[in-house]
């Protein structure tokens, strides 16, 4: 690991949600503060009486949104940031026979996760608003299968862990876009608005 | 991913009036490709064939010398080097001695003031080996010694795993790569560093000391104990003397035992014959003053300062707060004679004693007749066991602690003790290589001879004239807090004459700081933090560069796909009516827009919506 892998794999894990950030989180302070402690809801809704148009804490769309990119940043810092910092030497895997994979996989694996805790968080408040038991159980489950999926990198078996946690991803994503409200209707009305 | 190796010996930076000697990491430290040299192939290997320098060949003692070392450094493809030594190896018939042909020669006695003897013109003190002046080299590199038998081991198996050429082509990448890691804060020379060392503190800089002057203790001890008030008659003290100190190319593997440890042992041996005997002796007012120099080996200091002080009425211990010791401020005139002990044990088997005169003292009538009769003194107490020979009257002295005292005061008689007559017989002189590895009794015979024989010329010259004692009431000694060797925990209280005084070369004096001096040593050593030494691989450039890519890549691309949907989200997300929630707010971005859109009329945009259930906050 050398400092270019090692921007490297930090843009390939932080690079998506740090353009989630810049785009949607940082104008607002509210949000940021959401990011960084999802729980402080009830004490932001007693602050925030201004007249803001879209207040976020009354959006349960935006602040699930929010809150499980927090949750998802946090949890990918922590599952990454150990590795490169063990890894901003010059040197890379592989001394004891080790793949040399190792930090794209972690780099990606990591990813994955930011993204998925965005999307449970999402599916998460629609599954307790909707009392949707079944959505509430997906994400359980989903979140347990895809952990246990990442001990396959113990043996270095990559190819059978990141490949089914981005298939996993990819559908989460689905459902997640289900219910915040997306249809596929709307994606085609939206591509035909455009032209318009 | 990485795998700590032995870095325990390591070369370091010091810095005399003009130079830097020694070793330099890069900031951060040096990273070169593994290169196990077995044989000359090899070698060639690393200083023309091999494609990916900078290399840090780890060579065997046979391939560790001067000119291939140098050959190495300035082909400038190599970021260090190691040197593979196990401690059961097999030591290099021609001699290992890093320290030069003559050592000390610009600082004792035969300077340009006595230009015949000055560097060694008749003959080279160490003998020319392959190893000859390697400490004194600016090297810009680091050089490191492995003798753990793990450490070589696993940096060879690494070697053979990944970058051992296959039919004499070159390996892919991943390589084996080591990286030393020993900065030395120091640069230039002394008077640079110094001066830096002094610059005022700039906030927020890192405190840094850059060098300090090599410096320690010499330890003194008298056998009659002295103090300052009463007086010392002048010519009245034997100084029996040697050094104490060894160095190697390598810091912290420096056993010097030939070089220094076998007169360390005679010495003390001879101290302790003597003070067993001292009640026969009582009858005296002669003195015996027991050396042992440290710093000898950076151009006398010890010595020089001793002699110094003593010129200038200043020899005095330490201070040191548990002690009231104040022994007399002895000077040079009190000196009656020098007996220095250099390198007296038989290397390998010989059992010769040489005795060194200096020429030029000699030229006067009293000093001459001293020594004369001192040399008589010890030929008659030599036994069978030892052969006492003089060197030429007309050969210099060997480097000695003992030009220290010349150069301060001609006057002063005395000789200097050695197994040699013309050349150093250990072939190891200052090098991590001069150890003793048997267990050598006739070596230890030698020593005990030797220790009678000084003992006993010593007890002839105290004992010569006889006079009344004078009363000892004033009689002091000093208490020490020695380690017990039956108790560990408790020590014991030890009343003893002995104390340290400063070995700090007089060019650092604060009444006399002189940085560029000629005359003392100015050697500093450089202040450095920490040694490490690393194994792991290192990824090809393509490797790098490509992750670097990917990276960017993946960062653009997801800031362009975001992009696009925050400014299409409101389009996609639609609720149908029902999806409205508890709190009001539901998703109709849509349809408000367009009542917005259609509701212009005339000048004035009318959007009368004050009911908050249709305004859209979907927008992130």
């Amino acid at each position: 690991m050398t400092v270019m892998e090692f921007f490297g794999c930090g843009l390939i894990a932080f690079g998506p949600p740090f353009s989630m950030f810049c785009l949607t989180i940082c104008k607002d302070p509210i949000r940021i503060i959401i990011l960084i402690s999802a729980e402080a809801e009830a004490g932001l809704q007693k602050v925030s009486e201004v007249g803001v148009q879209n207040p976020v804490v009354t959006d349960r769309l935006t602040l699930s949104y929010v809150a499980g990119l927090g949750f998802g940043i946090m949890s990918g810092a922590f599952s990454l940031v150990n590795v490169l910092a063990d890894a901003i030497g010059p040197g890379t895997v592989g001394l004891h026979g080790d793949s040399p994979y190792f930090f794209l996989a972690s780099a990606f694996t990591t990813l994955a996760f930011i993204l998925l805790h965005t999307f449970w968080g999402i599916i998460f408040f629609q599954a307790l608003d909707m009392k949707n038991y079944i959505l509430l159980a997906y994400v359980f489950f989903c979140h347990l299968s895809v952990s246990a999926l990442t001990l396959f990198n113990k043996s270095q078996s990559y190819a059978a862990s990141i490949p089914p946690i981005y298939i996993i991803t990819l559908v989460t994503a689905g459902l997640a876009f289900k219910a915040a409200g997306g249809s596929f209707n709307n994606v085609k009305a939206a591509c035909v608005s455009r032209r318009n | 991913m990485y795998q700590n190796i032995e870095s325990d010996f390591y070369c370091i930076s010091r810095l005399n009036a003009t130079h830097s000697i020694g070793c330099q990491t890069n900031y951060g430290g040096n990273v070169g490709v593994v290169f196990v040299v077995e044989n000359d192939d090899d070698l060639e290997w690393v200083l023309r064939k091999g494609k990916s320098a900078p290399y840090i060949p780890a060579l065997y003692i046979s391939h560790f010398t001067k000119d291939i070392l140098l050959k190495l450094r300035d082909s400038g493809r190599i970021s260090g080097a190691i040197l593979l030594n196990r401690k059961q190896s097999a030591r290099p018939e021609g001699g290992f001695s890093p320290d030069n042909t003559c050592p000390n020669y610009g600082f004792g006695l035969y300077t340009n003031k006595y230009a015949n003897y000055a560097y060694c013109p008749a003959n080279e003190w160490n003998p020319k080996n392959p190893a000859t002046n390697l400490m004194y080299i600016d090297w810009r590199i680091p050089i490191y010694l492995l003798t753990d038998e793990a450490s070589i081991r696993n940096l060879t198996k690494c070697f053979n795993d990944f970058n051992k050429p296959i039919n004499g082509s070159e390996r892919n990448w991943p390589l084996c790569a080591v990286q030393l890691n020993s900065r030395m804060n120091a640069a230039v020379n002394t008077p640079t560093c110094m001066r830096r060392n002094n610059l005022p503190f700039i906030p927020l800089s890192n405190p840094i000391l850059f060098c300090d002057p090599i410096s320690s203790y010499n330890i003194i001890a008298t056998l009659f104990p002295t103090s300052d008030n009463v007086t010392v008659n002048n010519r009245s003290v034997i100084v029996v003397a040697t050094r104490l100190d060894s160095f190697s190319l390598f810091v912290n593997k420096a056993m010097g035992a030939y070089s220094v440890i076998t007169s360390v042992i005679t010495l003390l041996s001879v101290a302790h014959t003597l003070a067993q005997n001292v009640a026969k002796l009582s009858k005296t007012d002669k003195n015996v003053l027991f050396a042992f120099f440290d710093g000898e080996n950076w151009d006398y200091i010890g010595s020089s300062r001793t002699a110094y002080d003593m010129k200038r009425k200043n020899f005095k211990p330490i201070d040191h707060f548990t002690s009231n010791y104040r022994p007399a401020k002895l000077g040079l005139e009190h000196i009656s004679h020098f007996i220095e002990l250099s390198q007296i044990a038989p290397f390998e088997s010989s059992n010769t004693l040489w005795i060194h005169r200096d020429p030029i003292s000699n030229q006067y009538a009293y000093v001459n007749k001293t020594v004369t009769d001192l040399i008589q003194l010890i030929k008659k107490k030599s036994s069978n066991s030892i052969h006492v020979n003089k060197s030429d009257a007309q050969s210099p002295l060997p480097p000695a602690s003992f030009q220290s005292f010349l150069k301060e005061d001609l006057n002063i008689s005395g000789i200097v003790l050695s197994n040699y007559e013309k050349q150093y017989t250990n072939k190891y002189f200052n090098s991590f290589l001069d150890f003793e590895n048997r267990t050598n009794n006739e070596t230890i015979k030698f020593l005990a001879n030797i220790t009678s024989l000084v003992a006993n010329t010593i007890i002839s010259l105290v004992n010569d004239q006889e006079f009344d004692v004078k009363a000892n009431e004033t009689i002091s000694f000093t208490f020490l807090w020695m380690a017990n060797k039956k108790n560990k925990e408790n020590g014991s209280c030890i009343c003893s004459s002995c104390f340290l005084t400063e070995a700090l070369s007089p060019a650092f004096l604060d009444d006399s700081v002189d940085w560029e001096s000629t005359s003392y040593s100015t050697w500093t050593e450089s202040v450095w933090r920490m040694s490490a030494a690393r194994l792991f691989l290192k990824p090809s450039l393509t490797q790098e560069s490509s992750t670097l890519f990917a990276g960017l890549v993946i960062f653009l691309l997801s800031f362009i796909i975001i992009y696009i949907l925050r400014e299409r989200l409101p389009l996609i997300l639609q609720t149908n009516g029902d999806m409205i929630y508890e709190n009001n707010v539901s998703f109709q971005n849509h349809i408000s827009r367009e009542i917005q859109h259609y509701d212009v009329s005339g000048t004035e945009v009318t959007f009368s919506n004050p009911n908050r259930k249709d305004i859209v906050t979907t927008q992130l």
